[in-house]
């Protein structure tokens, strides 16, 4: 708990001491807005007969906050290990480094948070979002979404530890991919049958409407409408559940193998 | 000056070179990137049959994903780049070095653009292959002419920016991540910039690509007919911009390196 409470820590240090305090919290409010903005004026030009403003709204912006994680922890392999050139202290000291991994997303995750909530403090009255919070449920969710993230993030690091010269470009493209596919912009009910099928079993999409249903308090397109909240809770709770294993067994195996082959404290210079 | 010049072409050449192969070494940066785009296309695209517009935004956003990658390079190939060559080391050893510091970015900039051409040509073969797009090639030449200036003026912007992120630690890198959205979202790279509003359309009409696009698409797609304004006005705007970049970029050069060497910053790491 003490290795997981200092990583948050120096997560905290990485994120914000680049600046002083009020521009960096500036910085926290305007960064969100940045994956929305597009949705606001798409669906404000376009959209406003189909209501599925709050939809893409929420669903984006509850994207956003998987993705920061996702995207901090893959980034932080090759960050400490080529940038900082830090990854082999990190590995001496005894906090395991999954831990340390955690610790840093955990950090993102409430900065990423943080930073949704400020938004939406604007967006709900301005945008006449429907707001009709289950705390219960917004809280169990926000919690297994940062396991979902931190799974997925653990299963990415592995990989990046294992490979000196891979760009983020790959992560980019993952996550990509799967904002497409979680049906965070618009119902997968767009896509061909057979997307529209795999789009279900994407992990991020029970998270992202599980959080729609909680904040809006109802179900707001037919997408996994034949399930209740309760069953989408079960169903993040289990994603949450395997991802999490499996990235924490991938990165205690590629932790290893990266030690074996000497890629812990390798540079390149790309 | 012959000889100035011959070591200017010599270091563009030289930057442009590893930028170009360097990058093309690790196939899995292609793919990636190639694959990111296609899937940012195919998000927009979805979107857009989602919301039932017409079949004319499909050859819109398939041009914005082509234009896409060539700005993300301006962000982070180009204007980033002397914080990280500083963050490596590597940019002391470029300053004592004879080569000036503009023919880097001049070579950065071409090798960028060289590299990115693939991707981009990559993502519009898919784009059109897989969402059946049709463009006109009527004015192919003229569509040519504008997107060669867009670069110019895109890479020029690049240029400045890379000059002011030189006096700067990592806030330069937070704020091109904290732009990098907002100005893909201004430029209409996922809808045409028009309907930003007039206000909004004055201040995105900084950023090249607002106009590029603006002008390609009226080249491009025959239905297109939500302009900002005649191509042939955007094209001027375009070389006035990039001319306006070009002279910005070379005080600025001189100007933040004089203040950089002066605050000791050239060689400050990690801060």
């Amino acid at each position: 708990m003490k290795g997981f409470l200092a990583s948050m820590y120096i997560g905290l240090q990485i994120e914000s001491n680049w600046t002083k305090k009020w521009v960096w919290l500036l910085y926290l409010a305007a960064y969100p807005i940045g994956s929305f903005l597009a949705v606001i004026i798409l669906y404000g030009v376009f959209g406003q007969k189909t209501g599925l403003l709050p939809y893409a709204l929420y669903g984006t912006i509850f994207y956003y906050s998987l993705s920061m994680v996702f995207f901090d922890m893959a980034f932080s392999v090759h960050d400490d290990r080529e940038h900082y050139q830090t990854l082999k202290y990190i590995f001496l000291s005894s906090t395991s480094y999954r831990t340390y991994l955690c610790g840093r997303a955990a950090t993102r995750y409430l900065i990423a948070l943080a930073g949704i909530i400020i938004n939406l403090c604007w967006l709900i009255p301005v945008l006449r979002l429907p707001f009709h919070p289950n705390w219960g449920y917004l809280i169990a969710g926000a919690i297994l979404g940062y396991l979902v993230a931190a799974g997925l993030g653990l299963a990415v690091a592995s990989v990046f530890l294992l490979t000196i010269k891979l760009d983020v470009d790959v992560v980019d493209a993952l996550f990509g991919g799967l904002f497409v596919l979680s049906g965070a912009l618009f119902p997968p009910t767009a896509f061909p049958a057979v997307f529209a099928k795999i789009a279900e079993f994407v992990p991020m999409s029970p998270f992202i409407e599980l959080m729609r249903r909680a904040i809006s308090g109802k179900i707001l397109t037919s997408f996994l409408s034949d399930m209740s909240t309760f069953q989408l809770l079960g169903r993040v709770a289990l994603s949450a559940a395997v991802l999490f294993a499996l990235g924490w067994v991938l990165v205690f195996f590629g932790s290893r193998q990266a030690q074996r082959k000497g890629y812990i404290d390798v540079t390149t210079a790309f | 000056m012959k000889k100035k010049l011959l070591l200017f072409l010599r270091t563009l050449n030289a930057r442009a070179y590893v930028r170009i192969f360097g990058q093309m070494r690790e196939a899995t940066w292609v793919v990636a990137s190639v694959l990111g785009g296609f899937f940012t296309m195919t998000t927009y695209i979805y979107l857009y049959r989602t919301l039932g517009t017409g079949s004319e935004f499909t050859g819109l956003v398939v041009l914005g994903g082509f234009m896409t990658p060539f700005f993300m390079n301006v962000l982070w190939g180009v204007a980033t780049q002397l914080y990280w060559e500083k963050e490596m080391g590597n940019l002391e050893l470029m300053l004592v070095s004879p080569a000036p510091l503009s023919a880097f970015l001049v070579g950065l900039s071409v090798g960028g653009a060289m590299h990115t051409m693939l991707r981009s040509l990559a993502v519009l073969f898919f784009g059109i292959a897989v969402f059946k797009v049709q463009f006109t090639v009527l004015h192919l030449p003229l569509a040519l002419l504008v997107f060669l200036v867009t670069l110019f003026s895109m890479y020029g912007l690049g240029i400045v920016f890379s000059s002011l992120f030189l006096y700067h630690g990592r806030d330069a890198w937070r704020t091109a991540d904290l732009v990098m959205e907002p100005t893909n979202v201004l430029s209409g790279s996922y809808f045409p910039a028009r309907f930003l509003g007039l206000g909004l359309v004055g201040i995105a009409a900084l950023i090249p690509t607002t106009l590029g696009l603006d002008a390609l698409r009226q080249l491009l797609v025959p239905s297109f007919t939500v302009k900002v304004l005649d191509w042939r006005w955007e094209l001027l705007i375009l070389i006035g911009l990039g001319v306006v970049f070009v002279f910005i970029a070379s005080w600025a050069l001189r100007a933040v390196e004089y203040k950089a060497r002066r605050d000791a910053r050239l060689t400050l790491r990690w801060q």
